[in-house]
């Protein structure tokens, strides 16, 4: 069986590109301002080959397979909802804040298994009403300046 | 000072001043709960609304917001791993593990003793010794600021978890990420990508919520997605059923929260280092103290003392250059000298010793009554409030996303903080899958500006008078931080000494 190495070379290898991408921009960066960036870029480089070696010795006294407690592939989910939380920003930006969260809210809860509409519906509204008084009427936050529909909740 | 303090009672016994306070302590932790709301929004929204009351009245209520609103932000640490102010991350390592034990009531309970006690002993610095140590911060330069810094940096090593090359890379990219804007002293632009939004740096705040909540929330979906719970506690059953304290706790912790409230004071007081600063410090020192470092991180109450205790006494210190010589050294400050001399008190010796010298030690005396009560609204809801833990993660995880993006956006009234929260929620989450502790990224965060700009200013300080070693020895504050530092990268060393000791004893 093809021996599997464990995931901290790769995380080590990502580590270090990363770090030799950023030396990169440091270099370009005139004068005294580059200093401290270019030695944090040679320290981290120092950290991910630290970080591969350690991975490269976990490879070779391992005896089975790897279990890892988290993994991309098991973080479908984490991920799926960090698409909607992504879309609710686009929502709030070019739409509105309060047209974009009572939708975030209410298809949020139905997709984490809230069975009950009514539950979903009480709970969406009180939150927009008490977040509503407290940043627009009493916190004055412009609020009302992003997205299309923005204006339309202004409070005078 | 005694006749002041007397005269500062008869003042602050008016309905006005007890009411400020009432208000100010309830609204202060009310908007210490919100993630990206802190206090400095708190405050600035009193401004006009003091503006007919008395001076005592209204700083009394400003600055007891001020300490109210750093516990507030604690409760949601612990809750749901949701720091409302950078002051409480510190707090979110070990009180949202113990939450999750079920023992929430505990946490929130230890919390809230801590904080009282670093509240007062800070109120305490601030009224016994805040002219003298006013005088003290006076001799702070560029020097020791960068020596606090590297005292900060150094407590990133008890926070690495258990890769240890991992965590400092960590603390490195937070420095990296501390680097981004234009360059303090030469003006050059850096990692800005031609990004004018880019150009005044990033807020720690976006990146703390980031890392903290949305990374979280990602967790907690994907374990009620899977059906590994639906509660923020492992069995909800158990939740409630906690002790509010256990037995031994005050024995347990009472060192723990006196060494913590001391360094938060002088911490706090340093014009620049902050609440933040100074709870990760005593956190860290907490550990490397420790006979038993190995329960940090895992629901350790001793771990949450530390940090709250030391917020907490920060304020306090915070307020002591402030008042003293007008120095303000946080945001926070900066809006109170500005609600000061809105009242007609310019900081400085006038305030300790003239005819507004009761009014400034009634302020104080409010700031301390403010901790006190803010001790006895939080025991009495320590229940409550630890009924979060039984909220369904369904509802929770959304509201905690409604309430982050629109806390977060309140900050800069800007869509770019809320995009870089989300950036950081992803890289949290990331960090989390890879075994990478968030902690010394925020803290490198916090730190990259005071280390960098003040190395730098010392340098040139330094190039007039014989270089930087010849610069130091003529600095005896310097000189203290040092022999400090030392002091606490040795003390996990004696410790090893002194166990071996016992064992060949034994």
């Amino acid at each position: 069986m093809k021996k599997q190495i464990h995931r901290d070379v790769w995380v080590g290898a990502v580590l270090l590109a990363f770090s030799a991408w950023v030396l990169v921009l440091s270099l370009n960066i005139p004068g005294q301002a580059s200093v401290l960036p270019v030695a944090l870029c040679a320290m981290m480089a120092v950290c991910a080959l630290i970080v591969i070696v350690n991975g490269l010795r976990k490879t070779k006294e391992a005896e089975g397979e790897f279990q890892y407690a988290m993994t991309l592939k098991s973080s479908k989910n984490a991920f799926l909802f960090l698409l909607f939380i992504f879309i609710y920003y686009l929502g709030f930006k070019y739409i509105g804040y309060w047209v974009a969260t009572p939708i975030f809210l209410l298809f949020a809860q139905k997709y984490l298994r809230v069975k009950s509409w009514k539950v979903n519906v009480i709970i969406t509204v009180s939150y927009v009403v008490i977040t509503y008084i407290l940043f627009v009427v009493i916190l004055k936050l412009p609020i009302y300046k992003i997205g299309i529909l923005g204006s339309y909740f202004r409070f005078i | 000072m005694l006749e002041y303090i007397t005269s500062a009672l008869g003042l602050f016994a008016s309905w006005e001043v007890i009411l400020a306070l009432v208000i100010g302590v309830v609204a202060g932790m009310a908007i210490g709960i919100i993630p990206g709301l802190g206090p400095s929004v708190g405050i600035a929204l009193l401004i006009p609304i003091t503006f007919s009351m008395s001076p005592q009245a209204a700083l009394v209520m400003m600055t007891a917001m001020y300490t109210t609103g750093v516990y507030g932000g604690s409760i949601t640490a612990v809750l749901c791993h949701t720091p409302g102010t950078a002051a409480s991350a510190a707090t979110t390592e070990d009180g949202y593990e113990l939450a999750k034990k079920g023992r929430g009531m505990e946490a929130i309970s230890v919390v809230t003793v801590a904080s009282v006690v670093g509240g007062i002993i800070g109120a305490l610095c601030l009224i016994l010794f805040a002219p003298v140590l006013g005088k003290l911060s006076l001799r702070f330069s560029a020097l020791e600021y960068f020596l606090i810094a590297c005292f900060g940096l150094l407590v990133v090593s008890g926070l690495t978890g258990k890769n240890r090359a991992k965590g400092i890379f960590s603390a490195l990219v937070g420095l990296l990420i501390g680097c981004v804007g234009m360059d303090s002293i030469t003006g050059v632009s850096r990692f800005t990508f031609g990004q004018m939004w880019l150009e005044d740096g990033l807020d720690s705040t976006p990146i703390l919520i980031g890392l903290f909540s949305i990374a979280q929330v990602l967790i907690l979906v994907d374990r009620l997605i899977t059906g590994r719970g639906n509660t923020i506690v492992d069995d909800p059953s158990k939740a409630l059923t906690g002790k509010r304290w256990e037995k031994g706790n005050a024995k347990k912790l009472s060192p723990t929260m006196m060494r913590s409230s001391l360094i938060g004071s002088f911490v706090g007081f340093i014009p620049a280092a902050g609440c933040s600063i100074a709870a990760w410090i005593s956190y860290s020192m907490a550990k490397r103290s420790s006979k038993n470092p190995e329960e940090f991180g895992k629901g350790s109450t001793v771990g949450i003392a530390a940090s709250e205790a030391a917020n907490n006494a920060a304020c306090g210190g915070a307020l002591i250059p402030l008042f003293t010589l007008g120095i303000p050294g946080s945001p926070v400050t900066a809006i109170l000298y500005g609600a000061l001399l809105m009242h007609g008190l310019q900081p400085g010796s006038e305030l300790f010793t003239g005819a507004k010298a009761p009014t400034t030690y009634a302020i104080f005396l409010g700031f301390m009554f403010a901790n006190i009560l803010m001790g006895i609204i939080g025991l009495t809801m320590a229940k409550q409030m630890a009924k979060v833990c039984l909220v369904p993660n369904s509802v929770l995880v959304p509201i905690i996303v409604a309430l982050a993006t629109i806390g977060t956006f309140a900050l800069a009234n800007s869509m770019y903080e809320v995009l870089i929260m989300l950036i950081f929620g992803v890289i949290g989450y990331l960090m989390k899958i890879y075994g990478f502790e968030p902690a010394p990224l925020v803290l490198g965060v916090v730190l990259a500006d005071i280390l960098e700009a003040n190395f730098r200013r010392a340098l040139l300080m330094a190039s007039t008078k014989g270089g930087l070693f010849a610069y130091f020895l003529t600095r005896p504050v310097a000189i203290v931080i040092v022999l400090v530092i030392l002091g606490f990268a040795l003390i996990p060393v004696v410790n090893a000494l002194m166990q071996r000791k016992k064992e060949k004893v034994a």
